[in-house]
């Protein structure tokens, strides 16, 4: 936009790209906290890469030791142990993807038509959630799951004449519970996006779109649903690229790190904790860490290249 | 113009990444030692007069150093602890010419501290490597290695005194002394059944004629007795859950195998008798145990929710949910679960004492090997082994402030002062290098640790005694294994699952995931470790 406005004064260039600057500058102020917070946690531990080719001393350092090759990610394809961590982080990933974007959109379209004190209030008990801990989160379903005192169990299915379930054993539920759990936790905070674009889009499409007769529905559409596509995509684009990590908490603490789920609740993060908890190798977590941002990188670059193709607009970079 | 940016953006912050990069590079000193000589023939009296010279060395030079001791207890640094180190470092620079200082963390950040502190080179000389683990630790490079120019046999002979010889090899791997072991329960009494007394009481079992001697605190029996007790208690408390194990240590406290290696795949099922590394979950033993559990289960005596339970044992007790749990036994354990439960139990044992080739290096005593005068960090710990004063100090806090002497010897709170509200109660004295010297606290026979050490001594050794094995060559398999095993433990261990259908169903997945790859480097590990010592 700055630079149709400023088109004619284009010879006066220094000049223009002081004044540019000028204009400029506080963005950049208001952005540095961001940039500095990014570098010194995402940049600066990058040459720690090479931990995880390392055999590593303390004596000797991280540069000082001596290297180790590829044997340090060894462990992550060496089972068939590596085909289910896979499968879970990726179908799980996905399905949150889907689920939750689709849920997030309702939600944004829904809070959107509220107007006044009811759409706070509204907001807030549906944010509440995601600011709970994984822990507290695991306690509030197992108060719902409990072989013995789970809510469930007596107050459901004992007054429906059903046998109780052993919750915790019984693996068939657990992709539902977890898709749920996660929704439930991350929704409010997925709809927020959504939400601020829907209210940024020019009313006067709706008015007009009124005044031609278009039911709410035909509104939602026609016109909400294709105006949040580039927004869409790129939170997408951004899922993507963390689809090879998974959510810690969610995976260990909400199946209460139970043996009898681990077939449908481990995921590469789990497999990793539980294998080095007593090892305590660091050059071996490195190796994991390195093989799933690997992994993104790849994903969301391939991702990014495919949205290029079909809307060369909506693309990242 | 917005990819531009981003362009622009993600460039700058790559250039000034490389530059970080290459500034970080430089700070290991090469600290390249000569390699360590043999000067154990070198004898007592030189010892002494190595550990004087540097002591007098020190305090001409006017110049102290300062050694920073760190260990970990349950609820992070204490009010009084930078009290207690200035104390400790009165007595240290007096008799060493050292000053002293204490890191005290909770257990929850422990280890993820010290592994900080240890690759950061922040300083730190002495630690225990309890939660760290002390292969971990050696495999890291995190351990100085004591026999290096003698350093124990010349600054360390009050620590060489305070052991026998065999305890002091539990610390060794190839030729390195790593650590030093702390004073504490060295065996464990197998199988022990905890069970509060009003309970027994209220069932009408009469376990005061069960005892063999008047002094016993300890009813030794066998599992039909047990068996026959918790099912009257399940008649009696129908709503309250009849026993329960601790999911994490069923394993290690019921039976008498010794867990070679310091984890379960390949053990010594046999290890008074036999060096041959079999597998824990075909042997009999566990076979036994998880048959028992399921028949426990069965009948109703486990909750539903044993498997995700997390609340401690004597919690339960506490809050009246539990009637029997399991626990490891040792001189003063009557006394222990009482506190902890609040309530008077009866202790029986089903197995042995046993004492693992682990018994030794679970927690020792260890010095970090970039410290900067492992001299003066091996003359402290030589101190804290030998010195009541120092002892009482790390163990109780100081005299008159947070302990007092009753009329008999023992020791108590000071007025005022209890468990919530002291400055320096630490409840960690397990992890102290010698509590043996720290006297005997209220409630516990003044004869505590003569008792502990004859129970050390008495009990059944298992012929690995001192093996470690390094499985850094194996972390493959290991972590394929110790997921399989996660998968089946608690339900099997607990009795959710029927033993005969699920533990051969674990095992083909173990044998899978490299269980005998694994298991056969562990016994020609074992093999050659015995040569070298000759067990035979």
């Amino acid at each position: 936009m700055a630079e149709n406005a400023n088109a004619p004064a284009q010879k006066n260039s220094s000049a223009k790209r002081a004044k540019l600057l000028k204009r400029s500058l506080p963005i950049y102020i208001m952005a540095l906290p961001g940039l500095i917070y990014l570098f010194i946690n995402n940049y600066m531990p990058m040459p720690g890469i090479v931990l995880a080719f390392k055999n590593y001393k303390a004596k000797d350092g991280i540069y000082g030791s001596a290297w180790a090759g590829m044997k340090n990610f060894k462990y992550l394809f060496a089972t068939q142990d590596a085909f289910i961590i896979t499968r879970n982080t990726i179908g799980y990933n996905l399905v949150f993807i889907i689920v939750n974007t689709c849920f997030a959109i309702f939600i944004a379209i829904l809070l959107s038509e509220l107007v006044g004190k009811q759409k706070n209030i509204y907001q807030s008990v549906i944010l509440l959630p995601y600011l709970l801990s994984a822990v507290i989160v695991s306690y509030l379903v197992f108060a719902f799951l409990s072989a013995e005192n789970g809510f469930v169990n007596n107050s459901i299915l004992k007054p429906l004449g059903k046998d109780p379930i052993s919750w915790y054993q019984t693996k068939q539920y657990w992709p539902f519970i977890l898709v749920f759990v996660n929704l439930w936790k991350g929704i409010g905070y997925n709809c927020i996006i959504y939400l601020s674009t829907i209210i940024g889009f020019d009313r006067g499409l709706y008015e007009a779109a009124a005044i031609d007769g278009a039911s709410k529905l035909q509104q939602i559409t026609k016109i909400t649903l294709p105006l949040l596509r580039p927004t869409v995509i790129m939170l997408t684009l951004m899922a993507v690229g963390r689809i090879f990590y998974s959510d810690f908490g969610l995976f260990y603490q909400v199946p209460q790190n139970s043996g009898a789920l681990f077939s449908v609740t481990n995921t590469i993060d789990t497999y990793v904790y539980r294998g080095l908890l007593e090892l305590g190798d660091i050059t071996m977590s490195s190796a994991a860490g390195v093989y799933q941002s690997l992994v993104g990188f790849i994903l969301i670059m391939a991702a990014n290249l495919t949205v290029r193709r079909l809307d060369p607009d909506s693309a990242l970079f | 113009m917005k990819k531009k940016l981003m362009a622009l953006l993600l460039c700058g912050l790559m250039g000034v990444t490389t530059l970080a990069g290459c500034g970080g590079g430089s700070s290991s000193g090469s600290t390249d030692t000569a390699p360590a000589t043999e000067t154990a023939e070198g004898g007592e009296a030189e010892a002494g007069d190595a550990a004087a010279q540097a002591i007098a060395d020190r305090k001409a030079s006017g110049d102290m150093p300062t050694v920073v001791m760190a260990f970990m207890n349950f609820v992070g640094p204490p009010a009084g602890m930078d009290r207690i180190a200035a104390d400790i470092s009165a007595i240290t620079e007096e008799e060493l010419g050292v000053k002293f200082q204490l890191q005290i963390m909770d257990s929850a950040s422990y280890s993820q501290n010290m592994k900080l502190m240890l690759s950061s080179g922040e300083q730190v000389d002495l630690f225990n490597v309890v939660s760290i683990g002390f292969m971990p630790c050696v495999n890291n490079g995190y351990l100085y290695d004591m026999n290096e120019d003698g350093l124990l046999q010349k600054y360390g002979q009050g620590i060489l005194g305070a052991f026998r010889e065999d305890e002091l090899s539990g610390t060794v791997v190839g030729d390195a002394l790593y650590g030093i072991p702390v004073k504490k329960d060295d065996a464990a009494g197998q199988f022990g059944i905890s069970i509060p007394v009003e309970y027994l009481d209220a069932i009408g079992f009469d376990y005061a004629s069960m005892y063999a001697s008047e002094d016993d605190e300890i009813i030794y029996t066998d599992i039909e007795t047990i068996d026959g007790i918790l099912a009257k208690l399940h008649e009696q408390y129908p709503d309250k859950t009849t026993f329960f194990m601790d999911k994490s240590s069923i394993v290690s406290q019921c039976l008498v195998i010794d867990s070679v290696g310091g984890d379960n795949f390949g053990v010594l099922n046999d290890p008074m008798n036999s060096l041959e590394v079999t597998d824990l979950f075909s042997g009999e033993q566990y076979m036994n145990l998880c048959r028992q559990m399921y028949k426990w289960n069965q009948a109703g005596y486990i909750s539903k929710d044993a498997v995700t339970e997390t609340n401690a044992t004597t919690t339960q007790i506490k809050a009246g949910s539990l009637c029997a749990y399991k626990t490891a036994t040792k001189p003063g354990i009557r006394q222990q679960e009482s506190n902890l439960c609040g309530t008077p139990v009866i202790i029986f044992q089903i197995g042995p004492d046993f004492k693992k080739s682990t018994a030794y290096n679970t927690m020792p005593w260890a010095i970090n090997s970039q410290t900067k005068d492992p001299v003066a960090a091996m003359q402290v710990l030589n101190l804290c082994y030998t010195d009541e004063r120092v002892a009482k100090l790390l163990c109780w806090g100081e005299e008159g402030k947070e302990y007092v002497y009753t009329e008999d010897g023992h020791l108590t709170f000071a007025d005022g002062v209890d468990a919530s509200n002291s400055e320096y109660f630490q409840n960690v004295n397990w992890q102290m290098p010698n509590q043996f010297i720290a006297g005997a606290w209220e409630g516990d026979p003044l004869n505590i640790w003569e008792n502990m050490q004859e129970f050390n001594d008495n009990a059944e050794a298992t012929k690995a005694m001192g093996f470690t094995w390094d499985n850094s060559e194996y972390s493959a398999e290991y972590t394929a294994l110790v997921n399989v095993y996660n998968e089946y433990q608690a339900q099997l261990e607990l009795g959710f699952v029927d033993p005969d259908v699920a533990v051969p169903e674990m095992l083909e997945k173990l044998k899978a995931a490299g269980l005998d790859t694994y298991m056969a480097a562990k016994q020609e590990a074992l093999n050659a470790w015995a040569a070298e010592n000759g067990v035979a």
